[in-house]
């Protein structure tokens, strides 16, 4: 019989936590299996899937004259650290 | 026999400045025999019991504080707060949309963090440093702003859309005829929903990473967040297909 959350409003309401992988284990392997067995959430599971891989796409790599500036200016504080000891 | 275990203080000497980010234990047998093994952070239980084991049961004394002063500060800022620079900045532009102020309040919270290091649990180092961050944007913003000191929350991203405001537009003109239809999506956002979606999506922030990074409940980056992409959703189902 359908556990809590086979059905399809309940996955509706926590499929983007789903998607970011920020349930419990046991909810999610719930909503996984019903995301194999049901077409309209599987549907809408690949949408929001998309959107998600779409936008991290969008991420820029870091500046890495700012990073390497960022290493210098830690290593900067530990010597002053050591050197007011 | 027994085995007396302790980290960090001998981290220079026997794993060198390249790992220094790992934490190591010291194991000392008979004040004769030294094991120095290189963990990652969170693991060290696992280790001792591994190494307890190994040494058939004989490990009674564990200390795993890193030893105040300045080596054992050096050693656990470096296990904890140096891998996450990128993360840092990154979070940071994302709030300041300028990459001088991003690279000015990542300098304040490394800065914060190095006091506060000795006093730190070891857990969850990305949070720790986020809440570090966000409480030293707010005073950031509150030395420049005195007048809006009432509400640093609405002060600060206030600042922040402020000069997010000149850099979009110049962005938006700049872009507009290359701007993939995602792109075009974010940046239809309204700023609170927008900037969720970046910390979340774009730099891969938990939920619970995002929410201290903005100073707002886990609940309220979660609401944003979904909205945000329904948002995203309809609006490119509304864009016309691209011609192929
Ligand atoms: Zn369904």
């Amino acid at each position: 019989m359908a556990t809590k959350y086979t059905n399809c409003k309940e996955v509706a309401l926590r499929l983007q936590t789903y998607l970011d992988g920020e349930l419990d284990d046991a909810r999610m392997e719930e909503i996984r299996s019903h995301l194999d067995a049901c077409i309209d959430c599987g549907f809408e599971a690949d949408a929001f899937r998309e959107i998600k891989n779409d936008l991290g796409s969008l991420a820029q790599p870091v500046d890495s004259d700012a990073l390497a500036r960022l290493r210098d200016f830690s290593a900067r504080i530990a010597a002053e650290a050591a050197e007011a000891n | 026999m027994g085995v007396f275990c302790r980290s960090g203080s001998f981290h220079r000497k026997f794993v060198g400045k390249s790992t220094l980010h790992d934490s190591s234990l010291l194991v000392t047998v008979r004040n004769t025999n030294y094991i120095a093994v290189s963990t990652a952070s969170g693991l060290r239980q696992f280790h001792v019991e591994f190494l307890s084991r190994a040494l058939g049961g004989k490990v009674f004394g564990v200390e795993t504080t890193t030893p105040a002063g300045p080596v054992g500060q050096d050693a656990r800022f470096n296990e904890y707060v140096i891998p996450e620079l990128d993360v840092l900045y990154r979070v940071a532009y994302s709030i300041t949309r300028n990459k001088t102020d991003s690279e000015d309040l990542v300098q304040d919270t490394l800065l914060r963090a190095y006091r506060a290091i000795d006093r730190f649990d070891g857990r969850y180092p990305r949070a720790w440093l986020l809440t570090i961050m966000r409480n030293a944007q707010v005073n950031r913003v509150r030395r420049k702003r005195p007048e809006l000191m009432h509400d640093p929350d609405e002060t600060m991203s206030r600042m922040a859309d402020e000069s997010a405001e000149a850099a979009d537009a110049e962005t938006q003109l700049m872009d507009q005829e290359f701007e993939a239809p995602i792109e075009s999506a974010l940046a239809a956002l309204p700023k609170k929903f927008r900037k969720v979606v970046e910390l979340v999506d774009l730099n891969e922030l938990s939920y619970q990473e995002a929410a201290d990074a903005l100073g707002i409940p886990v609940g309220t980056v979660m609401s944003r967040l979904h909205r945000a992409r329904r948002n995203i959703r309809q609006h490119l189902e509304a864009s016309p297909l691209e011609e192929t």
